[in-house]
């Protein structure tokens, strides 16, 4: 692959793990049940009372798998709000596209059995038929950058909406630069929580 | 003495009596309309119709029908009904001719209601050339109430032809992509040109689009998401039936049938790439034409049916190329701009019109000739522009602006707002269907 795409990938994997530790510092302390580091936490309040000492290791599961439940939805929200924008009349994927998709390829894998619909949109501007036809490549485009970062193809299928959906209904650029998109829908196999 | 023009159409009875041939040899006023754009508009006045005040609100809503047909060509100014001496004329063919001259009117249309009971409606008009103080035109109409408007549009018909020679395009329908019920659903409705008289042809709650009606008016062919995948149907639009024409996941969308009817024209894509194809009504079979990395989409027939011109981008921008219904060799035919889109070829000329960018890179309404000369801007620009579409009579183009209102424009002319009719989202504009 080209330099861009390297480098791109290493800055993506640096924000990543940075990602985690401040997820992990603010929401999850990993590897520890002892008492002493949960005051460190944004429940720090909750743990002053005379009652903190006495919690059951049974409350302190049930909270950390409440934790690991919330961490998970907010991934799961990432992987399906962020969407992959487009340059006008383009399906050339930019870097900052190539870095979500890096995202949500590794959250694919950490979740082996979903399954996904790509969707691809443009803006009002140009005409209906043709800008189906680019959303259509938008999405394909997509889905072979995720097959780059090693999803398998029969866990994504595509299709084109053209400007039939609009996600801003505005008429000015702010609102075509977030029209012109791939969206990602799951459509299966989220381990239930 | 008469004649049915359809089973279910109204009667006209023709009245092509000698004195209508009394003038010939004068000379008459003729709008050359493919001149005309220089605003003169030919001022014709439509007084009260004779016994209208019996029909409560039906002459008066034939009169709007007629003031809003010829002022929509550009071609025709309705003379203000203030400045009438007349309020309504004595008798449809005795006009006080000088009561209409000094008001400056070139021509003026006369009509008599006649109530003909239970729900049906007699109607005569006529149409007066005032220099020259004879009856040009005399057409009666008689049908159930509900068809006035369709009567007004046919008199409209006659009165454009009377001074421009030409099919008039009032008589006629659209069909419409719109909003259905459901936020994420579209219907697809066919309507008069100016809105009125809609019915929904498909409405499942699920997304339809991109309807292409038949030259009979017999089979419409379409898009619909509602198995999961943009597919192709072909719907029997007297029985409702769907016959599905391709399955996802590519993308299909129908762009024309070929004049005779046995073929349509679509796009469909394979392996990732979208394709132009024939489908052949007879032998049910997909033939594909183009082959290509580039997108290729919106297949317009030729009048003769001999040529396709379509959308592709094969060339890094997106253009308009040409190809012969045998796929052979597709030549570029727009060079200016780097967005060219929509193409529609006129039904009776060598004219292509499309959504093309201007020399600012903004969206416009574009004409051109298939051998790439004459290229023509229509109108300003500037907004986002959606499938424009020839009148049958191939001398108006009708387009829809950034928010589904529809513009009608003549070439010279400027665009004239449909006033009414739901936002349609792509249209063609058809010859009244049953006719």
């Amino acid at each position: 692959m080209t330099l861009q795409s390297s480098l791109s990938r290493s800055m993506f994997l640096i924000a990543l793990s940075t990602l985690l530790l401040a997820v992990g510092c603010a929401k999850n302390p990993p590897e520890t049940d002892s008492t002493a580091s949960t005051s460190s936490t944004s429940d720090g309040g909750r743990m002053a009372g005379p009652g903190a000492t006495s919690r059951s290791a049974s409350d302190q599961q049930s909270l950390d798998e409440r934790r690991r439940a919330e961490q998970e939805r907010m991934a799961r929200e990432a992987f399906t709000n962020q969407d992959i924008l487009f340059d006008f009349d383009s399906y050339t994927l930019r870097s900052d596209a190539k870095a979500i998709l890096e995202q949500k390829a590794a959250w694919m894998k950490a979740n082996a059995g979903v399954t996904v619909q790509i969707e691809g949109h443009c803006d009002e501007r140009g005409t209906n038929a043709y800008n189906l036809a680019l959303g259509e490549r938008r999405a394909n485009a997509t889905k072979q950058y995720m097959s780059l970062l090693g999803i398998e193809g029969p866990r994504m299928s595509t299709i084109s909406y053209g400007e039939e959906r609009p996600l801003d209904p505005g008429h000015s650029e702010s609102a075509w630069t977030k029209n012109r998109r791939a969206h990602f829908v799951i459509l299966g196999g989220l381990k239930s929580s | 003495m008469y004649t049915a023009l359809s089973r279910h159409a109204f009667v006209v009875i023709v009245l092509l009596i000698s004195w209508c041939n009394a003038g010939f040899g004068q000379t008459q006023v003729q709008i050359d309309i493919t001149q005309a754009g220089g605003g003169y508009l030919l001022p014709i006045a439509i007084p009260r119709l004779i016994g209208e005040s019996a029909g409560a609100t039906i002459g008066k809503e034939m009169r709007d029908v007629l003031r809003q047909d010829l002022e929509l060509t550009g071609l025709f100014r309705i003379a203000d009904p203030a400045t009438y001496i007349e309020e309504a004329p004595q008798a449809l063919n005795q006009l006080h001719y000088d009561s209409w001259a000094v008001i400056g009117v070139a021509a003026v249309i006369a009509g008599q209601l006649t109530a003909a009971g239970g729900g049906n409606l007699a109607t005569q008009m006529t149409l007066h050339d005032v220099a020259q103080r004879r009856v040009l035109e005399n057409r009666e109409y008689n049908g159930p109430q509900e068809r006035r408007r369709e009567m007004a549009h046919r008199f409209s018909n006659q009165v454009f032809r009377a001074f421009t020679g030409e099919d008039g395009p009032f008589d006629s329908q659209v069909v419409c992509a719109v909003s259905g019920g459901g936020r994420q659903s579209k219907d697809i409705m066919i309507m008069d040109y100016d809105g009125y008289g809609a019915r929904r042809l498909v409405s499942d709650g699920s997304l339809n689009i991109s309807p292409v009606l038949s030259p009979d008016g017999s089979k419409l062919a379409y898009t619909s998401y509602r198995n999961g995948t943009p597919d192709l149907y072909i719907r029997n639009v007297r029985t409702g039936q769907d016959e599905r024409i391709t399955s996802g996941p590519g993308l299909a969308l129908p762009g024309s049938w070929s004049p005779d009817g046995r073929y349509l024209a679509l796009n469909f894509t394979v392996d990732g790439n979208s394709e132009i194809f024939l489908y052949d009504l007879q032998s049910r079979r997909l033939t594909r034409l183009t082959n290509d990395w580039g997108i290729d989409v919106s297949p317009s027939f030729s009048p003769d049916g001999s040529r396709l011109v379509f959308t592709s981008d094969r060339g890094g921008s997106p253009q308009l190329y040409l190809t012969d219904i045998n796929g052979s060799s597709p030549t570029r035919i727009t060079y200016e701009g780097r967005y060219n889109t929509a193409p529609s070829w006129s039904p009776r000329e060598d004219a292509i019109t499309f959504v093309g960018s201007s020399d600012k890179g903004s969206l416009a309404i574009y004409t051109i000739r298939s051998d790439g000369s004459r290229l023509r801007r229509l109108m300003d620009g500037g907004g986002t522009y959606e499938s424009p579409t020839w009148a049958p009579n191939g001398r108006f183009i009708m387009y829809i602006g950034g928010t589904g209102q529809r513009y009608i424009l003549r070439e010279g002319g400027s665009p004239r707002l449909v006033p009414s009719g739901p936002a349609c989202l792509s249209s063609q504009w058809v010859p009244r269907a049953g006719q």
